[in-house]
């Protein structure tokens, strides 16, 4: 059985979210197509909360999310931990907020990340049912359902739940389901697309 | 960790004292589940993606966990203060093992593993730092632990928030 490493799971949530979060409700997948090519440029507030047994409330974790077509990417937490996932230009870099500012987190693999680069470049063009890793569902209610096919990351990811506002081209909330009482929600806010972003927004912060 | 790479990760623990039981869950940053394991006088592990699905794993981790919260394995062999005003209670678990628990004048505090006359294990926490959310409950905001033996490495916790549970 294939195994799946922290990374290679973080790599297939990152490709799906972000495939999805963007491209609006539509009732059938070719109009998601379509509606997926209009895309250049996206801004994001969120919201995650990571709900555990364990914990008597939610972990609560903020940042922002930046997307320019046709393969730049800024994924920032804010709090409680900082840290900023870009792509850009073909380079793939991850850095972690230390004690006197932002390092470089050296343990990610870029061979990966350049793998979840040309995935979200397949997804953002409206080729939804090309990833291997999913089986998409369209569901009432604007609620899209991802179950893995895969049983080795079923057994990790149960499946995961995208619930679309009724404002053209934005999603409410990702619901990652892990097990019963173990899942993440993430809610976004504050949905801007097709906006001109600073080039600054991708490039790597002060170390 | 060895090669000088590093990395973060949000850790959930659940210590008993009392029953010197731990339930521990590491974290991703962006929330996915990577560890979760149980400590009742064994290990047991519910979930571990890798790297963090090795019983070797699960088990130095709690050892570091049990060395930090828990009362030093073995006996009290001394006391005594130290010329900087430090508090120092010294136990020894086996003929090669000594365990120093020292308390600063400014309440933080520090453990020493010795094994044959050599440090080859510390802890050092921070008690004036301040928990990430505010919630703290007298834990210290920061701890660092650090393991000289083979392959080493070397954790910093920052305290996000501590609760009590009342059970």
């Amino acid at each position: 059985m294939k195994k799946f490493n922290n990374f290679n799971i973080l790599l297939m949530l990152a490709t799906v979210l972000v495939s999805f979060i963007f491209v609006g409700w539509s009732k059938d997948w070719d109009q998601l197509r379509k509606d997926a090519g209009q895309i250049n440029t996206i801004r994001a507030d969120f919201i995650q909360e990571k709900h555990l047994q364990i914990l008597s409330r939610p972990l609560i974790s903020k940042g922002v999310f930046y997307y320019e077509a046709p393969g730049s990417l800024r994924w920032e937490y804010q709090s409680p931990i900082k840290s900023i996932l870009l792509m850009h230009k073909g380079r793939v870099t991850r850095y972690i907020w230390a004690e006197n500012g932002f390092r470089r987190d050296s343990g990610l693999s870029l061979q990966a990340m350049q793998i979840v680069l040309e995935e979200i470049t397949m997804w953002l063009r409206g080729h939804f049912a090309e990833n291997p890793d999913f089986t998409a569902s369209l569901e009432p209610d604007r609620k899209i359902m991802l179950t893995p096919k895969k049983k080795a990351f079923s057994a990790i990811i149960r499946n995961i739940e995208l619930i679309f506002s009724d404002r053209p081209g934005v999603i409410k909330s990702v619901t990652i389901y892990e097990g019963e009482k173990s899942f993440t929600r993430i809610i976004f806010k504050n949905v801007r697309v097709n906006e001109v972003l600073k080039e600054t927004v991708f490039g790597a912060p002060e170390l | 960790m060895p090669g000088g790479r590093n990395a973060s990760v949000i850790g959930i623990t659940d210590i008993s004292s009392d029953f010197e039981t731990i339930h521990c869950i590491i974290v991703s940053i962006e929330g996915l589940v990577l560890f979760d394991g149980v400590y009742k006088g064994e290990v047991v592990i519910n979930r571990g993606i890798q790297p963090f699905d090795s019983k070797e794993f699960a088990k130095g981790l709690m050892n570091d966990i049990r060395m930090v919260f828990f009362p030093p394995v073995g006996e009290l062999t001394g006391t005594g203060v130290l010329s900087n005003g430090s508090h120092v209670c010294r136990y020894r678990n086996d003929t090669m093992t000594i365990v120093d628990v020292i308390i600063d004048p400014n309440h933080d505090w520090e453990i020493r593993q010795y094994r044959n006359g050599n440090l080859n294990r510390s802890v050092k926490a921070y008690i004036q730092e301040r928990a990430i959310d505010g919630v703290q409950k007298a834990f210290p905001g920061r701890i660092e632990i650090s393991v000289k033996e083979k392959p080493g490495y070397a954790l910093t916790l920052r305290l996000i928030r501590a609760e009590s549970l009342n059970l």
